[in-house]
């Protein structure tokens, strides 16, 4: 066993897995050597996901008739920005794994699991999330968000920003596609503290400009009357944002 | 003795061998038998909606369950089981209800697979 997963079970870490067939849990808790908290449905899961902090998630693709795994990835990446999140899949179709992918997840395994490429595959992410998770890094599309350093990086240039902006960013990014409103942008960028609509609307002014000068295609969409939403590109759709992500996760 | 060897011919024993041997040199059959038990026992529930599922035409039914028995079968390396159900599947994938013989072979195959991994496990 690596190191760092010696590491993630001396601290009392534990995965997740989704699975609908119950000996995938225990195949995977037995090659990794750590405990794991199994779902069998993604409502379940969702039901339950604020209250965990796994070191890793794995997602079948089929669980139900009508319950796809890929549809609770983007809510699960929006939740655990830094955890590792790995596709499990016996089907045959070269784009389930781009599907996949384009959800948000960082890796693939194909069943039936093999042990050696499920713990080769399961140490690069997690060492990724953790070089990641101490950079505080967030991505998408072409720019790079250093939350510790409070630094905007794109093609075009970097720029500093403040505390606030950055937390407005940063949400806006672990959102992916999803309409903010000032309310709830408020609440997470400002706490408790009082605000007015006009001192949001000059930060949001300022990320804006922040990114006109860094990004050549991510900007902020104001939808009248609903709220705001990171875009990329003036032209194109929200499901871009969302193919961007394993991009910028390699 | 022929029949043993036909019998374990459905299994994929380098798979199975991973759940034995998960150290070098360490053999510990109590893992591989917790398998086996498990899959024995919930999936004939799934064979019993697949039929179901053929009878009522319900195609996408009929996907879910072939490719949840398919799931279940490669995982402990049941060679023949995964090959009738990825039939089914394919064909439930492109709108077809598949043949009736076609659910029988994955029931048979199932029943194989489990006698296989009995004796698999006795030995």
């Amino acid at each position: 066993m690596s190191d760092l997963l010696q590491f993630a079970k001396s601290e009392d870490a534990y995965f997740v897995t989704l699975d609908d067939d119950p000996n995938v849990n225990g195949i995977i808790e037995r090659f990794v050597g750590i405990k794991s908290i199994s779902f069998v449905n993604s409502a379940e899961l969702l039901k339950q996901a604020s209250q965990l902090k796994p070191m890793a998630v794995f997602v079948d693709i089929h669980l139900g008739i009508d319950d796809c795994g890929l549809d609770v990835i983007p809510t699960l990446r929006a939740k655990w920005p830094y955890c590792p999140i790995l596709v499990l899949t016996a089907d045959p179709a070269e784009d389930t794994v781009s599907r996949a992918l384009s959800t948000g997840a960082d890796d693939f395994l194909r069943k039936p699991i093999n042990s050696k490429e499920l713990l080769a595959r399961l140490h690069a992410r997690l060492e990724d999330a953790a070089e990641k998770s101490a950079r505080q890094i967030l991505e998408v599309g072409d720019i790079s968000l250093d939350v510790s350093h409070r630094m905007l990086s794109g093609p075009l240039g970097r720029r500093a920003l403040s505390p606030t902006e950055i937390n407005i960013l940063a949400h806006l990014i672990q959102v992916r596609s999803t309409v903010v409103t000032k309310e709830v942008l408020k609440f997470r960028c400002w706490g408790p503290t009082a605000v007015s609509d006009n001192a949001v609307d000059r930060k949001i002014h300022e990320v804006r400009a922040a990114l006109t000068d860094v990004s050549a295609v991510v900007r902020i969409k104001s939808i009248y009357g609903v709220g705001i939403s990171l875009q990329l590109g003036p032209d194109n759709d929200d499901s871009e944002i969302r193919k961007a992500k394993p991009k910028a996760l390699k | 003795m022929s029949a043993e060897i036909d019998s374990l011919d459905c299994l994929n024993l380098t798979i199975l061998n991973s759940y034995i041997e998960l150290e070098p040199g360490v053999k510990d059959f109590s893992f591989i038998n917790e398998l086996v038990n498990l899959f024995a026992s919930v999936n004939p529930e799934f064979i019993e909606k697949l039929f179901a599922a053929h009878q009522e035409s319900d195609v996408k039914a009929l996907m879910y369950f072939s490719h949840k028995l398919k799931g279940s079968a490669a995982n402990l390396g049941l060679n023949r089981m995964v090959q009738a159900c990825l039939i089914v599947e394919l064909d439930a994938k492109s709108g077809k209800v598949t043949d009736f013989t076609q659910i029988q072979e994955v029931s048979k195959y199932f029943k194989q697979s489990v006698a296989a991994l009995q004796l698999f496990l006795q030995k």
